[in-house]
């Protein structure tokens, strides 16, 4: 194996590693720093290959067009006492911004208003007690970055 | 390798239509060493155990992440899938053993890749069979599948960029007509395909590697095919619509041409079923104005094209290849 060869696949190596793990440490912050964001939700349950049993997640952000959207901005959502969203307006940019309300991205994709988690993946087999399931627990940096980090039952509590 | 078939052949012909003895024949083979022997067998078998064993072990680390257990806590999962991916792809660079158990070293790595990133979609909830995904996977051993020469790599980047093709066209808002996406799938594959013909050409393909030209021929062709069934039934885009015919009417006797210089009958096979499938779907869309009638056409164009070709294909292999060829 020429020198040049190695060289490329240990950079190939290197990169996927360090940029992976650099990944996972901003996921990691988001987790740790975030506010807790808990969106409406309507569930129903498939299958990925890879991944394993997961349900498919249909937040509520009431009545929106997806079609008069930018295609990519933040939702404004404003937070009661006990974390629950409801969403305020859709804006291109991060501001304005009021006290009370926090800023989640969003896209817009082929099934409406996205923001990057409509999934949740569990074990496989405990399909059921996830059924339950009434908010998705985003945790939200101040940029918009969200990592949903579980499902809460009615009683906003995380259910394990 | 083509002088040995060729050899072969002869020597099958002359044992078959002379009064040569079948001990005659037998030894005849073994002198021009046609027989695969105990050596043959010895490249084959660590070969074969060594790819169907590393098959077997990773579909079973991706199905134990699958499984997504929740007492296994995320950073176990993480360094789990991590360790294995760069002790593989360690072994594939570093070590000094044979090229094909490197390879097959590499592979397994960019493999746990997608294991890696699986987990990393299972922990942080980024979303089921998200383009992204499969996208971030094949950039992440893009090197590895450029410098490796290994076509079993080439053949794995090539799924992952037809998958991310798919789904991105099903999960952002670009609106590409059904027509727009087979064509741009058509693009992906037969970029390739050209690649490795021109590697073929300037005798530079890899070797034993005849399968991943053939397969990425396959579907190219049937991409084409796909587009021009679309467009036959609906009319969505016209530019599309140019630009598939032709295609079809630049490269499929192109590549018939080219297998008929090559005396090979892969595309001479493969491109005329494409035609048979396109002609046959013009038949069925004028079934509206035509009534019964058409669906009978159609049924005695496919019965009477099917035949024409097969017989075809046989004489000109008997040609080519002499009375009896198997493979």
């Amino acid at each position: 194996m020429s020198k040049l060869k190695k060289i490329l696949l240990i950079v190939n190596l290197a990169l996927i590693v360090v940029l992976f793990n650099f990944s996972v440490y901003k996921k990691e912050q988001t987790l740790h720093n975030g506010t807790l964001v808990l969106m409406p939700l309507a569930p129903v349950d498939p299958r990925s290959l890879m991944q394993g049993d997961y349900m498919r997640l249909n937040y509520n952000y009431g009545e929106v067009n997806s079609g008069e959207l930018a295609k990519r901005g933040y939702c404004v959502v404003k937070l009661n006492d006990s974390n629950v969203a409801t969403v305020v307006r859709f804006q291109p940019s991060m501001k304005p911004l009021a006290t009370n309300e926090r800023l989640v991205k969003y896209f817009v994709g082929s099934a409406g208003v996205r923001i990057g988690a409509e999934s949740y993946f569990f074990e496989e087999g405990t399909a059921d007690k996830y059924a339950e399931a009434k908010y998705g627990a985003l945790r939200v940096d101040d940029k918009g970055n969200s990592v949903l980090h579980g499902l809460y039952d009615e009683n906003k509590r995380l259910i394990k | 390798m083509f002088q040995n078939r060729e050899t072969r052949e002869t020597t099958r012909i002359v044992a078959r239509h002379s009064n040569m003895s079948r001990p005659t024949g037998e030894a005849l083979y073994k002198k021009y060493s046609l027989f695969a022997d105990g050596n043959d067998w010895r490249r084959f078998v660590p070969i074969a155990l060594l790819s169907i064993g590393a098959a077997l072990t990773l579909s079973g680390i991706v199905f134990f992440f699958a499984y997504n257990w929740q007492d296994l806590p995320k950073a176990a999962k993480i360094a789990m899938v991590q360790v294995l991916m760069i002790a593989t792809a360690c072994y594939g660079i570093f070590s000094s053993g044979n090229k094909t158990a490197k390879n097959i070293a590499l592979m397994a790595a960019s493999i746990l890749t997608g294991a890696l990133f699986a987990v990393y979609g299972q922990i942080y909830q980024t979303g089921a069979d998200a383009y992204d995904f499969f996208l971030g996977w094949a950039v992440a051993i893009a090197i590895w599948v450029l410098v490796s020469g290994f076509p079993p790599l080439w053949a794995l980047e090539l799924i992952l960029l037809n998958l991310v093709t798919v789904l991105y066209a099903e999960q952002s808002n670009i609106e590409w007509d059904t027509s727009t996406l087979s064509l741009i799938l058509f693009i992906l594959n037969a970029v390739p395909l050209l690649i490795l013909e021109t590697l073929r050409y300037f005798k530079k393909l890899p070797e034993h590697s005849s399968w991943m030209l053939k397969a990425t021929a396959v579907a190219a062709v049937i991409a084409i095919t796909t587009t021009a069934i679309h467009i036959i039934f609906s009319r969505e885009n016209e530019s599309a619509t140019t630009a598939t015919w032709l295609f079809i009417v630049v490269l499929f006797p192109l590549a018939m041409w080219h297998s008929f210089r090559q005396r090979e009958l892969f595309y001479l096979a493969l491109i005329p079923f494409g035609i048979i499938i396109i002609i046959t779907a013009s038949f069925l869309k004028g079934i509206d104005d035509g009534g019964p009638a058409t669906l009978f056409l159609a049924g005695v164009f496919v019965i009477g094209s099917i035949t024409a070709l097969t017989y075809n294909l046989i004489r000109l292999n008997r040609k080519w290849h002499g009375a009896e060829q198997n493979n």
